[in-house]
């Protein structure tokens, strides 16, 4: 007989919010600088899918420990610890359902966050406040507010954010935004970012469902409005639910964006008209778009457009049109018009964008030297805007103005009181 | 369609004229529903409301507030019928919503609490940060560090 989800934790002795017992764990920090603790102690929080493929990454380097895992899913964080403690040959990871645990443990040095992305901010910024350094799954942050405070606080605090948009530290990728960079396609005129279609979808009608064992759904919702639970909310289709999530838009356009924001040199900066034409369920529990539209233009004029596409492939694609030719690349693929573009080599004496091949190595060292990572928040921040923007034009379906650097739309009362939301009690911003 | 060629099945057949605008029957109002719909239910209707409050012209607010106000002090609006009405005025509300809606910041249910705080935070207004502090001595639980983070951060 199979399992149920209660047999598991009851044999896991398991209970929400239960804390195990440890060895003691020396921070960082108490040690001398040729101690071997030049090994950072981590936590983790929220280790579904995507914090999964995190502990992958990070169990094997020499340089961390993954001390403690924080998920709302107890099954989630057992199966987390059970997969590092495989790989340390011990029992030590702790397991916690509440994040502050982590992110307000002084042996704590690291947080990385691969949560929903309404979680995104709050975990981020309590590490901060708490003297951690954090890695922040894209999209960065809901709504644009809780970005400008994530950033004003790193600074505040001086610490090291690392956001999760890898394609930065993937030579394809830098190597075809150092060509942009340095004019071999001459002068972008148009940019054009097709991202997938959604990969999942529910019918018109949901009933609320009793919680399952395990999972604590009230945490869960966090600062999210109240809603019941239904087992398609949570877990990886909450990113069709514009309560917690952005969509396809932020979900591919975080990766892809940011690679059009890297090119332009733009990464302090954005786009000052955008206009929108979505197409959104009314009806059943989604209410992401199922068809992106989006158009931006920047002050020099030049556009770029996002939009889903229709050929079943589930990656994005970025082409840049440019004078003196295109640049076609994706996951997949690096493709120029003329090929031999792609030939050339960047001088010394040229723009060199910053060179990492490893993100979470990248992240890491730059907690280690304090200097400032490939994708620092603030980039994340700037790109998550526009996916955010994104969003907004499409829900108003009218074109607007954009200040990049104020972060307001110009003249819509409307637009800009989605800027941020209202955090469920007991969260907030403050 | 000659009203004396009409088939006997046909809606309009025997109806005068002047009578054949009352002679169908009434469709649902979205405008009424929104205030009736449950969690999981259909939310067609309140797409449609939805809907035209984002394409309204800003002249239009003062008007689609008072429809919403309307439907939201209902006694018989659902508690989910109620958040969907407090997010669109979290949009287009202004002090009116406040005056009607702050009493609400104490409401019983957690979820009503919430949705009312969401319209006061989206109007921004002195006179929303007022009431917030004034609601803020009768709130318990967590709504009342929800208001307290509000509190701090319109101030």
């Amino acid at each position: 007989m199979k399992a149920t989800r209660r047999d598991f934790i009851k044999s896991a002795g398991i209970a929400t919010g239960a804390i195990a017992a440890f060895p003691t764990i020396i921070p960082s920090g108490v040690l001398g600088a040729d101690a071997p603790s030049k090994v950072l102690n981590l936590a983790c929080v929220g280790v579904g899918g995507m914090g999964g493929s995190h502990i992958k990454q990070l169990k094997g380097r020499s340089n961390v420990r993954i001390r403690a895992v924080a998920d709302v899913d107890a099954v989630f964080a057992q199966n987390a610890a059970n997969t590092i403690n495989r790989q340390y040959g011990n029992k030590d990871c702790k397991i916690f359902g509440d994040f502050r645990e982590v992110t307000r443990d002084k042996d704590i040095d690291l947080i990385t966050v691969a949560t929903p992305d309404h979680w995104h901010a709050l975990p981020a910024i309590d590490a901060i406040r708490h003297g951690k350094d954090v890695y922040v799954e894209k999209p960065l942050t809901l709504t644009i507010r809780e970005g400008q405070v994530l950033v004003s606080e790193l600074r505040k605090h001086n610490r090291i954010g690392q956001t999760g948009t890898q394609q930065r530290s993937t030579e394809k990728f830098h190597f075809a935004a150092e060509l942009i960079r340095n004019g071999r396609f001459g002068k972008i005129g148009h940019i054009d970012v097709l991202i997938p279609a959604n990969n999942m979808f529910v019918g018109a009608e949901w009933k609320p469902e009793p919680v399952p064992v395990g999972l604590d759904y009230d945490f869960w919702l966090g600062p999210a409005p109240y809603a019941p639970y239904t087992s398609q909310r949570t877990h990886y289709q909450f990113r069709y639910i514009l309560d917690v999530a952005g969509g396809q838009t932020t979900n591919w356009g975080a990766h892809y964006l940011d690679i059009a924001q890297w090119a332009l040199g733009m990464d302090e900066s954005g786009p000052v008209e955008i206009d929108g034409h979505g197409v959104f369920p009314t009806s059943g529990l989604f209410t992401a778009p199922t068809r992106v539209d989006v158009r931006y233009k920047y002050a020099n004029g030049v556009t770029m457009r996002m939009r889903t596409r229709t050929d079943g492939v589930y990656d994005g694609n970025i082409i840049f049109y440019g004078d003196k030719g295109t640049l076609n690349v994706s996951r997949r693929k690096l493709v120029a018009d003329p090929a031999a573009l792609l030939n050339e080599k960047i001088g010394d004496g040229e723009v060199r964008l910053y060179n990492s091949r490893d993100h979470f190595a990248n992240w890491i060292e730059c907690c280690q030297t304090r200097q400032k990572p490939v994708s620092d928040l603030a980039i994340g921040h700037k790109t998550t805007n526009l996916c955010n923007i994104g969003n907004i034009v499409m829900l108003l379906q009218r074109k607007l103005k954009w200040d990049p650097v104020k972060e307001v739309f110009d003249g819509d009362q409307m637009a800009n009181r989605m800027l941020q939301r209202s955090m469920r009690g007991p969260w907030s911003l403050a | 369609m000659a009203d004396d060629k009409r088939a006997a099945n046909d809606p309009l057949a025997g109806v005068k004229p002047d009578q054949r605008q009352s002679a169908f029957k009434r469709t649902a109002d979205p405008w009424i529903e929104i205030g009736r719909v449950n969690y999981g239910g259909d939310r067609t209707m309140v797409s449609t409301v939805e809907r035209v409050v984002l394409d309204a012209d800003a002249s239009q607010y003062p008007g689609f507030e008072k429809k919403l106000l309307k439907v939201a002090t209902a006694s018989d609006c659902t508690e989910c019928g109620y958040g969907f009405i407090c997010r669109l005025l979290a949009l287009i509300g202004s002090d009116e919503s406040v005056e009607i809606l702050k009493a609400k910041l104490q409401d019983s249910s957690e979820v009503i609490a919430h949705s009312t705080r969401m319209v006061l935070e989206g109007v921004g207004s002195d006179k929303a940060l007022a009431a917030l502090k004034a609601a803020q001595p009768g709130i318990k639980g967590r709504e009342a560090e929800g208001v307290a983070g509000a509190i701090k951060r319109m101030s």
